[in-house]
C-alpha cells in the first residue's frame, strides 16, 4: 500500500468538494456519492495495512520541524470504517432527497467536510489532527446554516461553543509542544501521562484543555444544548450525519488522547473515586448528567428533530460513562454504542427526514398514522427506536449492556442508577414519537402521501439491516476491539462471534435474538387470530357536543400526542434545566452591553480628546503597575 | 536656573494646558482647532527654549557676527526643527479649516458631534 | 539597495506631477499614478528579491548622526512591499469600480505611500515625525473625499486626535533633543538607558500615546469606527491595508531598537515597564474591539474594529519579543493587510449597490453576486486564523510565542483566544447573511475586470500562504538576528558601522 493513499482520503473528497462548487447542485450531489464509494473503497484498502504512514515535515521557523502526519491506527481505522459505511448511505439517501424542489447547496462544503472527517481519524500530529478539526468546523456551519436565518441562528450558537473548544485545544496543543518538543499524538500521550507525577497542575491543565474542546464537539455538559438546535434546523438529510457521525469526533477524542493518558497514569499519583482516577470519575457524573438532561427534555420536546437531537445528547452520555470507566470493558463498550449509535440514529434521523421530505411537517402533534402509507420508513424508525432503547434484539441493547456491565465492574451504582434512569426515560419519549406520528389515526391532509423515493428507501432497508446485524452477532463489531484496546495497553475483551462476556455474566446474541423472534411471531399471530378492529377516523372524536371549528381548534390541537406528558412535568420542575443556556444568553448580552459602551466612547466627537488623555493616563498605569 | 528658560518653559507649559483645555471641552470645531494650534504653538516654544542658552550666538560662519569659535553658536537643529515643525502645523490648520468649511456646508453646522446618522454610499 | 530611496522619492516626485497635468490631463495623470504604484510594487519586490545585509544609505552627503539617513533591513523591506501592494489594489479599484474622483485624490494616495515608506525607511526621529504628519494630511483629505459629511466628520475627528499625538511627539523630541542630543534612532537608542529614568518614562510615554493613535490602539483609537465609515471604501482598505502596516513597523522599532536597545528583555526605566504597558494595552485593546465590532450594525465600522483589535493582538505580540512572536507579527500583519483588502473591497461593491452600510440589509447580496459572497467569506476566514487561510501561521505562531514566554502572558493568550471564538461569531454572521434567502430581490453588483483580476489575487495570496507559508518563512528567519542589539548584524551595529564608530 502506498501511503499517498492516505493523503488521497483526505484530499480527494476536499478537492472534488471544490471543483463541485462550480457545478449545478444536483450534479454536486452525484458527485458527493461517487466520492463516498471511492473513500469506502480506499478505507477497505487500507484495513490490514495498521502502521501505515505518510509524513510530510516542514521547518516551521523556531518551532522546527513540523510533521502533518497521517497514519492508520486501530482506532482511527475503526471510526473511519464505521463513519464511512454509515456516510456511504446517507449520501445514498441524500441523492433522492435533493431532488429538485429540496436541493440545498450543502454537498461540495458536505465532501469537504468528510475530507476532514477522514483527516481526524487519520492525523497522528496535532497539526494535522488541528487542520482537519477546524476545515470540519466552519465547513459543517456552512452546511447547518444552508441559506435559512434560523437555522444559522442555531448553527452560530453550535460553532461558538465548538469555537471556543477549539481554542482552548490550541492552547493545549502549543503547551504539550513547549513541554515535549513534539506534535505526535502517540509520543505526547506517553509524556503527558508520565508528567502526572512531576507536574501535575501542568499535566491537569492540559488535559482539561483538551477536555474542553472534546466536551464541547460531543455535546457533553456544559455544552449539551447545541445538538436541539443545530440537529433540529440543519437541512434534514444532514442531521442525520450530524447526529450519527459528527457528535462522535468529541468522542473520538476523547478514546484518543484523554482517556489514554489517564489510563497510562503511574498508580498511585491521583485520588481513586470508585476504580477510577478522580477525573474520569466527574466526567462520568459530567456524562450522567448530560444523558439525564437529554432524556427529561426529550421527553417534554413536541419537535420530532429537536426530540431525536435531545435524545443524541443522552446516549453521548451513555458513552462517556462508558469511556469514564477507564476498564477495557467501558472502552470496548463506547467504541460499541458509538458504532451502534451512528446507525439506529442515522436511521432515525433518515426516517425523520423521509417524514419531512413528503409532509413537510416537523411537529409531531400535525403528523400521525404514517405507518399506513410509508410502511419502509415506518419499520426503520421502528427498528431504530427499539435499538435506541437497548431492547435486544437490536444492537444498542448488546452496547447497553456492555456499559452497565463496565460500571459494575467498578461498582459506580450511583453512576449506573442515573443512567438506569435515563435509560428508562428512553421509552418514554421513544415510543411516543413512533406513536404520535407513524400509529394512530393518519390525518386527512397526509391520506395520499407515498413511501419515500426508492433510494431513500433502499438506504433505508440497509440501515436497517446493519442495525440487526450486531445484534444478533455482536462478534461482527466487538472483533476489532482487541486490537483497539491493544494499542492503548487496555486488556483484551472475552468476545466471540455471537456471545459476549462482561464482568458478571456473558450473553448470547443469537439466542437472545432466536427467542425474541419466537415471542414476536407468536405475538403475531395471536394479532392475526384476534378480534377485526374498529377503524376511528383522525376526525371522529368526542368533544362533548361542542363544534371544535367554533373555538378555531383545528384536529392537530386536540390531538392526543400534543403536550402528551403535560401531566408528569411537574415532576421534574425541581430540576434547574436551562440554566446554563441562560448563562451563556447572559454572557453573550454582557458582551453586546461591553461592545454597545466601548463603541459610545467614540461614537460622538465630544469625548476624543479625553480619550487620549484617559489613554495617556491608562499608560502610566500599565506602566508602574508591578 | 536660567530666568529666560524658565519663562520659556512656564509659558509652552500654560500654553499646551490652555490649548489642551480647548480641546477637552469645547465641540465647536473651530474652537477646536484654535485649541490645537495653542498647543503646537506652546510645544514649538517648548524646542526652542530647550535649545537657547545665554550667549548664544547665531551659528553662521563669516564676517557679520564676526564669531569663529564653534563653541559659542546656538545649537541650530531645534530652529530648524520648529521651523519644519510651524509649516507642518501650517498646513494642518489649513487642512481643518477646509475641513470645517466643508462640514458648514453639508450640514449647516460646525459641530462635532453628529446629530444624525449620516448616510454612506461608497 | 541604494535604490531604496526612489522608493520615498518617486511616489513624492509623482505626485507633484499630477496637480500640474490634472486639469488638461486629467486621465494621463491617473495613469502615471497607477504605473507609479505598480513600478514601486516591482522595485520593492525586486529589493526585498535582492535583499543580503541591512544598509544604512546617507541623504545628501550629510553623515549621520546629523543628517538624516534610511535605514534598509529585511523587515522595513517586507513592510514597504506590503505598503506598495496594498496601495496598488486600493487605487486600481478606486480607478475602475469607485466612484468618479478627481486627479487630486491620486495625488493624496501617492502623498500617502511616500510617506508611510518615509515612516518605514527613515532611521531619524524628526524625519518619522514629518513622514507621520504628511501621512496624516493626505489621509485627512482622503477619507473626506467621499460619503459627503460623514467622510468630512471622520477626517476631522482623525484629525483631531492625531494632531494631539504630534503634540506629544514633537515634546518627546524636544526632551529627547536636549537631553541626548541627537534624533538618530541607534545613538538616541543608546543614550536612552543612560537618561534619568524618569525623563526617560516620560519620552516613552509621549511617544507611545503618538505612535498608538496610528496603530489604533484603544483607547487612542476613538477616531477609527468613523474615519472609516466615512472614507470611501478605497480608502477605507488603504488605511487598513497599508497604514496598520507602517503603524504597526514604527511601534516595532520604537520599542525594540529605541526604547529597548534591540529586541530581547523587557524593557524597564526604573520603576516604568514598557513590555508591560505593550501587553496590557494590546489585551484590553483585543476585547474592547471585538467586543464593539460584535454590537456594530455598520459593516464599515465593523471591519475597523476588526482591524483595532489585529493591531491589539500584535501589539500584544510586539510585548513577547521572541523568535516566535516576530515571526508571528510579520505573518499576522501580512495576512491582516491582505484580508482587509479583499474584504473592504467587497465592502465597498456591497455598500455601492445597496446604498447602505447596514450589514443587515444586504440579506442575500451573495446569492446573487455569489463571487463577491464568496470573496467575502475567503478574507473573514483569513482574519480569523483558520487553517490553510493567511492568517493562521500569524496567530498561531503568537500563541505559541506566549506561553512559551516567561511571565503572565499566558493570562493574555486565553483572553485573545476568547476573543476570537467572538470574532468568529460576527464574521461568521455576516458572511452567512449574504446568502440567506432574502425577501426582496437584492441588487446585482457590476465589477470591472480589475476587480476580478486584484480580487482574485488577494484570495490566492490568502489561500496561498496558508498552503504554503515558506517563501515568507524563508525570509522571515533572519529578522530576529537583525533586530537584536548582541549580534554585529543587529540595527545598531549597522547604524554605528555607517557612522564610522
Amino acid at each position: 500500500m502506498s501511503p499517498l493513499f492516505l493523503l488521497l482520503l483526505v484530499v480527494m473528497p476536499v478537492g472534488f468538494g471544490l471543483v463541485s462548487l462550480a457545478l449545478p447542485k444536483r450534479l454536486s450531489w452525484f458527485l458527493f456519492f461517487f466520492v463516498n464509494i471511492l473513500v469506502l473503497g480506499v478505507v477497505f484498502k487500507l484495513k490490514s495495512s495498521t502502521g501505515l504512514t505518510w509524513d510530510l515535515k516542514f521547518n516551521l521557523f523556531s518551532t522546527g520541524a513540523v510533521s502533518l502526519k497521517l497514519a492508520v491506527t486501530h482506532l482511527g481505522w475503526f471510526f473511519l470504517a464505521i463513519s464511512s459505511v454509515a456516510t456511504i448511505l446517507f449520501s445514498m439517501f441524500s441523492l433522492d432527497f435533493n431532488d429538485r424542489k429540496h436541493a440545498t447547496f450543502a454537498a461540495p462544503f458536505w465532501m469537504i467536510l468528510i475530507g476532514a472527517t477522514n483527516g481526524i481519524f487519520l492525523s497522528q500530529s496535532w497539526i494535522a489532527f488541528f487542520f482537519a478539526w477546524e476545515l470540519m468546523s466552519w465547513t459543517s456551519l456552512l452546511i447547518i446554516g444552508h441559506g435559512k436565518t434560523p437555522s444559522f441562528k442555531a448553527g452560530i450558537y453550535y460553532y461558538a461553543l465548538s469555537f471556543f473548544g477549539t481554542m482552548a485545544m490550541m492552547a493545549g496543543i502549543w503547551l504539550l509542544y513547549h513541554r515535549t518538543g513534539s506534535w505526535d499524538i502517540a509520543t505526547t500521550t506517553l509524556r503527558i501521562a508520565a508528567d502526572f507525577t512531576t507536574h501535575r497542575s501542568f499535566a491537569m491543565t492540559v488535559t482539561a484543555l483538551f477536555a474542553v474542546g472534546f466536551l464541547a464537539k460531543s455535546a457533553l455538559f456544559p455544552f449539551h444544548m447545541w445538538p436541539q438546535m443545530a440537529h433540529a434546523e440543519a437541512p434534514d438529510d444532514f442531521s442525520a450525519y450530524l447526529s450519527g457521525i459528527m457528535i462522535k469526533y468529541g468522542i473520538y477524542g476523547l478514546a484518543l488522547f484523554v482517556i489514554p493518558v489517564f489510563a497510562m497514569t503511574p498508580k498511585g499519583t491521583m485520588k481513586i473515586i470508585s476504580g477510577v482516577p478522580w477525573p474520569m470519575y466527574a466526567l462520568a457524573w459530567i456524562s450522567a448528567i448530560t444523558s439525564v438532561i437529554g432524556t427529561v427534555m426529550a421527553i417534554f420536546t413536541n419537535d420530532m428533530k429537536r426530540l431525536m437531537a435531545w435524545s443524541t445528547v443522552a446516549n453521548v452520555g451513555y458513552i462517556g460513562v462508558a469511556l469514564s470507566t477507564n476498564s477495557s470493558l467501558g472502552y470496548a463498550a463506547a467504541l460499541f454504542h458509538t458504532a451502534n449509535h451512528m446507525i439506529f440514529k442515522g436511521s432515525i434521523f433518515a426516517a425523520l427526514a423521509a417524514v419531512k421530505f413528503r409532509t413537510g411537517e416537523r411537529e409531531m402533534h400535525k403528523l400521525g398514522g404514517l405507518a399506513y402509507v410509508m410502511p419502509i420508513t415506518f419499520m426503520t424508525f421502528l427498528l431504530g427506536i427499539i435499538a435506541a432503547a437497548g431492547i435486544p434484539p437490536l444492537s444498542g441493547f448488546n452496547s447497553k449492556w456492555m456499559i452497565f456491565q463496565a460500571l459494575f465492574e467498578k461498582k459506580m451504582v450511583f453512576v449506573a442508577t442515573v443512567i438506569f434512569f435515563s435509560s428508562t426515560g428512553a421509552f418514554l419519549y421513544l415510543f411516543r414519537a413512533l406513536h404520535t406520528v407513524f400509529l394512530g389515526q393518519l390525518s386527512p391532509r397526509f391520506r395520499h402521501v407515498k413511501e419515500a423515493p426508492m433510494l431513500m428507501s433502499f438506504s433505508m432497508i440497509i440501515l436497517m439491516i446493519l442495525m440487526l446485524i450486531p445484534g444478533i452477532f455482536p462478534g461482527t463489531v466487538t472483533g476489532f476491539f482487541n486490537n483497539i484496546l491493544a494499542s492503548f495497553g487496555f486488556a483484551p475483551i472475552k468476545t466471540t462471534l455471537n456471545s459476549m462476556t462482561g464482568s458478571t455474566a456473558s450473553i448470547n446474541g443469537t439466542v437472545i435474538a432466536a427467542v425474541f423472534g419466537l415471542a414476536v411471531l407468536i405475538v403475531f399471530i395471536m394479532f392475526l387470530l384476534g378480534a377485526r378492529q374498529h377503524k376511528v377516523a383522525m376526525m371522529d372524536n368526542y368533544t362533548c357536543g361542542e363544534d371544535p371549528e367554533d373555538w378555531k381548534v383545528g384536529p392537530e390541537r386536540y390531538h392526543y400526542g400534543y403536550d402528551f406528558y403535560q401531566p408528569i412535568k411537574p415532576l421534574f420542575a425541581w430540576m434547574p434545566l436551562g440554566a446554563v443556556e441562560k448563562l451563556y444568553e447572559t454572557l453573550r448580552r454582557s458582551i453586546e452591553r461591553f461592545g454597545n459602551l466601548v463603541s459610545s466612547i467614540s461614537a460622538d466627537g465630544s469625548r476624543l480628546g479625553w480619550t487620549f488623555v484617559i489613554g495617556i493616563l491608562i499608560i502610566i498605569v500599565t506602566g508602574v503597575m508591578k | 536656573m536660567n530666568n529666560t528658560i524658565f519663562i520659556l518653559g512656564v509659558g509652552a507649559f500654560f500654553l499646551m494646558m490652555i490649548g489642551l483645555y480647548g480641546v477637552l471641552t469645547n465641540r465647536n470645531v473651530f474652537r477646536l482647532i484654535l485649541g490645537l494650534g495653542l498647543m503646537e504653538t506652546g510645544v514649538n516654544l517648548f524646542i526652542v527654549g530647550a535649545s537657547y542658552w545665554k550667549g548664544g550666538k547665531p551659528p553662521i560662519l563669516g564676517t557679520v557676527f564676526e564669531t569663529k569659535a564653534v563653541d559659542s553658536y546656538a545649537d541650530p537643529v531645534p530652529q530648524a526643527l520648529v521651523l519644519t515643525s510651524i509649516v507642518i502645523g501650517l498646513g494642518v490648520t489649513a487642512l481643518a479649516l477646509a475641513l470645517m468649511v466643508r462640514l458648514k456646508e453639508t450640514t449647516k453646522s460646525i459641530d462635532i458631534i453628529e446629530t444624525k446618522e449620516e448616510e454612506v454610499n461608497e | 539597495m541604494k535604490y531604496s530611496i526612489f522608493l520615498i522619492v518617486a511616489p513624492l516626485a509623482a505626485a507633484f506631477t499630477i496637480p500640474m497635468l490634472g486639469t488638461y490631463l486629467p486621465r494621463l495623470s491617473k495613469l502615471i499614478a497607477a504605473l507609479m504604484l505598480l513600478a514601486g510594487t516591482a522595485l520593492s519586490a525586486w529589493l526585498l528579491t535582492a535583499y543580503k545585509a541591512q544598509t544604512v544609505i546617507v541623504i545628501g552627503g550629510w553623515m549621520p548622526p546629523f543628517g538624516i539617513s534610511l535605514h534598509v533591513d529585511l523587515l522595513s523591506l517586507i513592510s514597504v512591499t506590503a505598503v506598495y501592494g496594498a496601495t496598488l489594489m486600493a487605487t486600481l479599484y478606486q480607478l475602475f469600480d469607485g466612484q468618479e474622483k478627481k486627479p487630486y485624490f491620486y495625488m493624496l494616495i501617492l502623498l500617502l505611500t511616500a510617506a508611510l515608506n518615509g515612516m518605514i525607511l527613515t532611521g531619524d526621529l524628526f524625519n518619522l515625525f514629518v513622514f507621520m504628519e504628511i501621512a496624516g494630511i493626505s489621509s485627512y483629505a482622503l477619507i473626506a473625499s467621499g460619503n459627503g459629511a460623514a467622510g468630512v466628520r471622520g477626517a476631522l475627528k482623525y484629525m483631531i486626535v492625531a494632531s494631539l499625538a504630534s503634540v506629544a511627539y514633537l515634546a518627546a523630541i524636544a526632551i529627547i533633543y536636549s537631553t541626548a542630543g541627537s534624533l538618530n534612532m541607534a545613538t538616541v537608542a543608546s543614550g536612552m538607558r543612560d537618561l534619568n529614568p524618569v525623563v526617560g518614562a516620560l519620552v516613552v510615554l509621549l511617544i507611545l500615546a503618538s505612535v498608538f493613535t496610528e496603530m489604533e490602539i484603544f483607547p487612542f483609537n476613538s477616531w477609527v469606527p468613523s474615519a472609516y465609515q466615512g472614507a470611501p471604501s478605497s480608502v477605507s482598505a488603504l488605511l487598513s491595508g497599508a497604514v496598520t502596516v507602517a503603524a504597526a513597523y514604527v511601534a516595532l522599532r520604537m520599542s525594540y531598537i529605541v526604547f529597548g536597545q534591540g529586541m530581547g528583555d523587557i524593557i524597564r526605566y526604573g520603576k516604568f515597564n514598557v513590555t508591560n504597558i505593550l501587553f496590557w494595552l494590546g489585551v484590553i485593546t483585543v476585547i474592547t474591539g471585538q467586543a464593539a465590532a460584535y454590537a456594530q450594525a455598520d459593516a464599515k465600522k465593523m471591519l475597523a474594529l476588526s482591524s483595532v483589535a489585529q493591531m491589539g493582538i500584535i501589539l500584544f505580540a510586539i510585548s513577547i519579543a521572541s523568535d516566535l512572536a516576530i515571526y508571528g507579527i510579520v505573518f499576522a500583519v501580512i495576512a491582516h493587510s491582505l484580508s482587509k483588502l479583499l474584504l473592504f473591497m467587497v465592502t465597498g461593491k456591497f455598500v455601492s449597490a445597496s446604498g447602505t452600510s447596514h450589514w443587515a440589509k444586504w440579506k442575500g447580496l451573495g446569492r446573487e453576486n455569489p463571487l463577491s459572497g464568496g470573496l467575502f467569506l475567503i478574507g473573514a476566514l483569513g482574519i480569523l486564523g483558520i487553517p490553510l487561510f493567511a492568517g493562521f501561521w500569524g496567530k498561531f505562531s503568537i500563541i505559541g510565542a506566549a506561553f512559551k514566554a516567561p511571565g503572565v502572558s499566558w493570562i493574555g493568550v486565553y483572553i485573545i483566544l476568547a476573543a476570537t471564538v467572538v470574532e468568529a461569531v460576527y464574521f461568521f454572521r455576516l458572511a452567512h447573511l449574504l446568502f440567506e434567502e432574502p425577501e426582496t430581490k437584492p441588487v446585482s453588483i457590476k465589477s470591472s475586470i480589475w476587480f476580478r483580476i486584484s480580487t482574485a489575487l488577494l484570495a490566492a495570496a490568502i489561500i496561498g500562504i496558508g498552503v504554503y507559508p515558506a517563501p515568507i518563512d524563508k525570509k522571515v528567519r533572519k529578522i530576529p538576528t537583525e533586530l537584536s542589539s548582541k549580534n554585529t548584524e543587529g540595527y545598531i551595529s549597522t547604524a554605528y558601522r555607517a557612522m564610522g564608530r
